[in-house]
């Protein structure tokens, strides 16, 4: 019993980013008609926004590292600790929860750049297009991100708080073997409350309304004055938003490198067909 | 080194260029490459490798070309066990080494009534480095529960490691190299391995593999952990601080085990072709075999003519409790004496092949 709780678990959180990709896959498909191949390579981009902020969160002052005598090496130690010291060591150590207020406006920017730049350009051709185009881009994004950072995976922790394990076995009176790590918990938390912020906003709002119709019928809604493309836009950037919160979230569970979009995309697609 | 042969001007008079290949941790990819650098850049010698299974499918390669492969980072006892050949040399040390270091650490620091679970990378190298430390930790009395393989590059390793919580076993033994290893041991710190008491006792994890990269990599994770090592910057003996200084002023950080082991593969080919006075592969193979060299920072090491295989003394690491800088992430423990960690050559199998392709 223990071992199958444990395992339902897994499977539940892992299932969060697959859901959570997919569910971007498939306001994409049915919006704009798009097979999008590079929707993998957007989950990476928001990996590599908590990898970012990381990064520019523990800019360091260098001094000499007098314990090395072979060569020059330098201890670093961030400004944000020398200027505000336990604040400052408090906000890197939360730099990827905040990392999703960064990654909400990039990742925004990227789909709509995207939907602009490139895919509406192959709204009416073949779906095989739409994927060797779509597939395309997810490598050339997959190879700026490593010549920026490298190809190996980076260190990107969760808060220490939640850094260690829940001993959900004596809360839910089995034994006190069973834990489950908080930060996995949380991301099942998290990918539940964003698929159903989404679902409720395409339900419940009247933007949500113009989309759900548009996607049945587009020349009506467009002869009704709606300027229905735009709003599609305004989709492909949510779903875009969608699989980069997946990413942000999912760093401290899986150290980002350059590949993690690809690895999860295989899977995400079967789900979304 | 000692004793040299190379006088600074090249190797025979003549200046070393290079070529670089990717091999993508793919062996399909590294024959590609390889061949394209014997074929079309008219290389005289292949060294390099990350990955055994790699290093394994190069060295056949070289044998039916007649190029001499000195072999970088690779672990599996196959690459001068089964899968042998007379063009392939290594210098870096192999699971069988590894476990015959580790063993009596193991045990002096963990006792001889544990139970093991074995998490392994599934190729060569993870089923040769199983082998190697079922064998050593089984004759120390310790039991084996379960050897799992898992796929090379699983990524998440939950669902390997939730089964360990309530398998009854004490320590884990993570047969896992590079990013698997960083995965697999921090997503195992994760479940809070480190904190449970099984048996009575505070459960384990071993890393029988290290390097300072993963370290970094697993960071805060490593600390007070147990691997072997072929080779760490920290070293005092001349030869590996003349290297760590001369690296370090280049690159601004120490070199790791794997830039030691080709560093020193290139320097024993050179010095090899110096000493016959020729490049031809077969004079510069028997120059290698058998040839004892010292000032390397491993002590006086020979290459086994039999097997191609480097024998001398092995590092038993621990993650660095207290880290003195953030390259100190590894403490020697002990340097374990060549003597505890030779076997029979004969004992892996294989044949190395003939001089002449």
């Amino acid at each position: 019993m223990d071992a199958f709780l444990l395992q339902i678990l897994n499977g539940l959180g892992k299932g969060g980013a697959y859901a959570l990709i997919a569910l971007g896959l498939t306001l994409v498909f049915g919006t704009l008609g798009v097979v999008n191949f590079a929707h993998g390579a957007l989950f990476m981009l928001g990996a590599f926004c908590a990898v970012s902020l990381q990064n520019i969160l523990t800019i360091s002052k260098k001094v000499k590292d007098e314990s090395i005598t072979f060569f020059d090496a330098y201890k670093e130690q961030p400004y944000l600790e020398i200027w505000w010291g336990d604040f400052g060591t408090f906000i890197i150590d939360w730099s990827v929860p905040i990392s999703i207020l960064l990654a909400i406006p990039i990742m925004l920017l990227v789909g709509i750049a995207m939907e602009r730049g490139l895919i509406r350009h192959f709204y009416k051709r073949p779906h095989a297009e739409q994927v060797l185009v779509t597939f395309g881009l997810a490598i050339v994004l997959q190879e700026i991100i490593k010549s920026m950072f490298g190809a190996n995976p980076i260190p990107t922790p969760a808060p220490d708080i939640v850094s260690g394990s829940a001993t959900i076995g004596v809360m839910l009176g089995l034994s006190a073997d069973v834990v489950y790590p908080w930060w996995r918990l949380i991301y099942l938390l998290f990918s539940g409350v964003v698929i159903f912020a989404v679902f409720a906003f395409l339900q419940f709002t009247t933007f949500g309304m113009v989309v759900r119709v548009g996607m049945h019928d587009r020349e009506t809604v467009g002869l009704l004055g709606i300027n229905v493309e735009r709003r599609f836009t305004v989709v492909f950037g949510i779903a875009a938003v969608v699989a980069g919160l997946a990413g942000v979230m999912y760093a401290p569970i899986l150290p980002p490198g350059y590949h993690i979009g690809m690895d999860f995309l295989v899977l995400s697609s079967w789900l979304w067909l | 080194m000692k004793p040299p042969a190379l006088k600074g001007n090249g190797v025979l008079g003549k200046k070393v260029e290079y070529v670089t290949g990717d091999t993508q941790t793919k062996s399909d990819a590294a024959r590609a490459s390889a061949k394209r650098m014997i074929e079309k850049d008219g290389v005289l010698m292949v060294t390099g490798a990350s990955f055994s299974g790699v290093a394994i499918a190069v060295q056949g390669l070289c044998q039916e070309m007649g190029i001499i492969f000195m072999a970088g980072l690779t672990h599996s006892n196959d690459t001068t066990g089964k899968d042998k050949r007379r063009y392939g040399f290594r210098h870096f040390f192999n699971t069988e080494m590894s476990g015959a270091a580790l063993g009596p650490v193991l045990e002096k620091e963990f006792g001889n009534d544990r139970v093991a679970y074995h998490l392994t990378a599934d190729y060569t190298w993870g089923w040769s480095q199983e082998g190697s430390i079922k064998k050593y930790t089984e004759a120390l009395g310790w039991k084996t529960k379960a050897a799992v393989r898992t796929p090379l590059g699983a990524g998440d390793f939950s669902q390997y490691i939730t089964p360990v919580l309530k398998s009854g076993a004490d320590v884990l033994v993570l047969n896992h190299y590079g990013k698997d290893m960083v995965n697999s041991l921090t997503q195992a710190v994760q479940f809070g391995l480190r904190d449970k008491q099984v048996n009575g006792k505070d459960f384990q994890i071993v890393v029988p593999l290290f390097s300072r990269l993963m370290a970094q990599g697993a960071s805060e994770n490593i600390k007070g952990i147990f691997g072997s090592s072929n080779w760490n910057w920290s070293l005092q003996d001349e030869g590996s601080k003349a290297f760590v200084k001369s690296f370090g002023q280049e690159y601004g950080f120490p070199p790791s085990q794997a830039a030691h082991t080709c560093y020193v593969q290139t320097i024993l080919y050179a010095d090899a072709c110096e000493r016959v006075g020729t490049f031809a592969p077969p004079q510069v193979i028997k120059a290698l075999e058998g040839f004892k060299f010292d000032g390397m920072g491993n002590g006086a090491t020979e290459y086994r003519a039999e097997d191609h295989q480097c024998f001398k003394d092995v590092l038993v690491v621990r993650g660095n409790q207290n880290p003195s800088s953030k390259f100190d992430l590894l403490e020697v423990v002990q340097e374990v004496p060549r003597a505890q960690v030779e076997y029979p050559a004969n004992m892996l199998g294989g044949d190395l092949g003939p001089y002449e392709v």
